[in-house]
């Protein structure tokens, strides 16, 4: 099983959300992401396919985008949320 | 010696534009001579680094052309980001390429960050904390070789970057694997001298061709100095990120409760041996 900080991955809410208002398709995301996050589909072209490939705190594909079409979670919102989620382990 | 701004040629998009702009009135207020992206893309000949005191970049969006064409040619002095601007300083957005009725009080709200002075910083390390020449064991992975110092008060995040503790100062940095996975590093994105961050908060952010990494800080305080050295120097950082290529100091706040979310150094190692093991 996929840990973060000893967390389960699965129960971290980190990823990128696209916005699709601004999203223009140019799959410089896609290109850049080496952890599979993104994927192309006939239907809507870009989804967000495995939200937990992203690495927690990482927001470099966001970097990438000059349509600033991509956002993450608050930080301090995800950091509180592992710490309580690590003492209900303990 | 002149100074020259190198800037987006601003036909694409409205933060482009919003670049030229910038760029207009600064070379008018400033006096400099402003380098035509284009032209110098052609003929990287008709423009010679040695003619500027200064060479200041201004980009639109994080496509960075300006940025792209100028490394390695021109020595850029300063580089501006015009999309990240707009956000950090939640400032309006323009409204399109065609539309002109915002720009010009756009342009008058970025000035000021243009013209602040930078942060004054000796270039030397005033606590007299030289570069600590660390032991290493060292995870081998086809081709790779990371290390990994072997040090007591010596800590690590998930996310690749490290601490080395002494008494209620961090200094921190980034593994070998992040200088290995970006390759050769270009900038040196500084953070914020007394700034009050919180543990994995972004502790400024360094550049290669390839990424733009955030530098997540394994501690929570007060950044109180970083490596000046870094500005003129990023390759220090791929040379060796523990010693010479440290990133930034910290003043602690509660690194008993940071401690809870770092590893040592066997677990980094092993982490990071799954970590290779998976990308192949």
């Amino acid at each position: 099983m996929e840990t973060f900080m000893g967390v389960p991955r699965d129960k971290i809410d980190w990823c990128p959300t696209i916005d699709y208002k601004k999203c223009n398709f140019c799959m410089e995301c896609y290109d850049f992401c080496p952890h599979d996050v993104f994927t192309k589909t006939d239907e809507i072209k870009l989804i967000v396919k495995n939200p937990h490939h992203c690495v927690v705190f990482c927001r470099a594909c966001s970097k990438t985008c000059n349509e600033d079409a991509l956002s993450f979670p608050e930080k301090p919102e995800v950091i509180e949320k592992i710490k309580a989620i690590r003492k209900e382990l303990e | 010696m002149k100074k020259a701004i190198l800037c987006c040629n601003g036909l694409d998009k409205p933060v482009g534009k919003i670049a030229r702009k910038v760029a207009l009135k600064l070379s008018q207020l400033e006096s400099s001579e402003i380098i035509c992206l284009v032209l110098f893309s052609q003929f990287p000949n008709r423009y010679h680094k040695e003619d500027y005191e200064a060479v200041v970049v201004i980009d639109g969006c994080p496509a960075k052309c300006a940025t792209k064409i100028a490394t390695n040619q021109l020595g850029i002095s300063k580089r501006f980001l015009i999309s990240e601007l707009l956000k950090e300083h939640k400032l309006q957005h323009p409204l399109s390429i065609q539309s002109e009725e915002t720009d010009d009080s756009i342009v008058e709200s970025l000035l000021p960050f243009f013209e602040k002075e930078e942060h004054k910083q000796e270039r030397k390390n005033e606590t007299g904390w030289d570069a600590k020449a660390f032991i290493y064991q060292i995870l081998k992975h086809d081709k790779y070789q990371f290390r990994i110092p072997e040090q007591k008060d010596m800590f690590f995040t998930e996310n690749d970057t490290w601490c080395f503790i002494n008494n209620d100062i961090a200094r921190i940095g980034v593994t070998d694997y992040v200088q290995q996975s970006l390759s050769d590093i270009l900038f040196f994105n500084t953070p914020e001298i007394g700034k009050k961050i919180v543990q994995f908060d972004e502790v400024g952010s360094i550049e290669s061709s390839k990424a733009v990494f955030e530098v997540i800080s394994p501690v929570s305080g007060t950044v109180i100095r970083y490596n000046a050295e870094l500005v003129d120097h990023p390759e220090w950082i791929n040379e060796n990120p523990y010693e010479k290529g440290w990133i930034a100091e910290m003043q602690l706040t509660n690194f008993e409760e940071d401690r809870m979310f770092l590893i040592n150094t066997e677990e980094y190692y092993k982490f990071l041996q799954k970590k290779v093991a998976q990308h192949e």
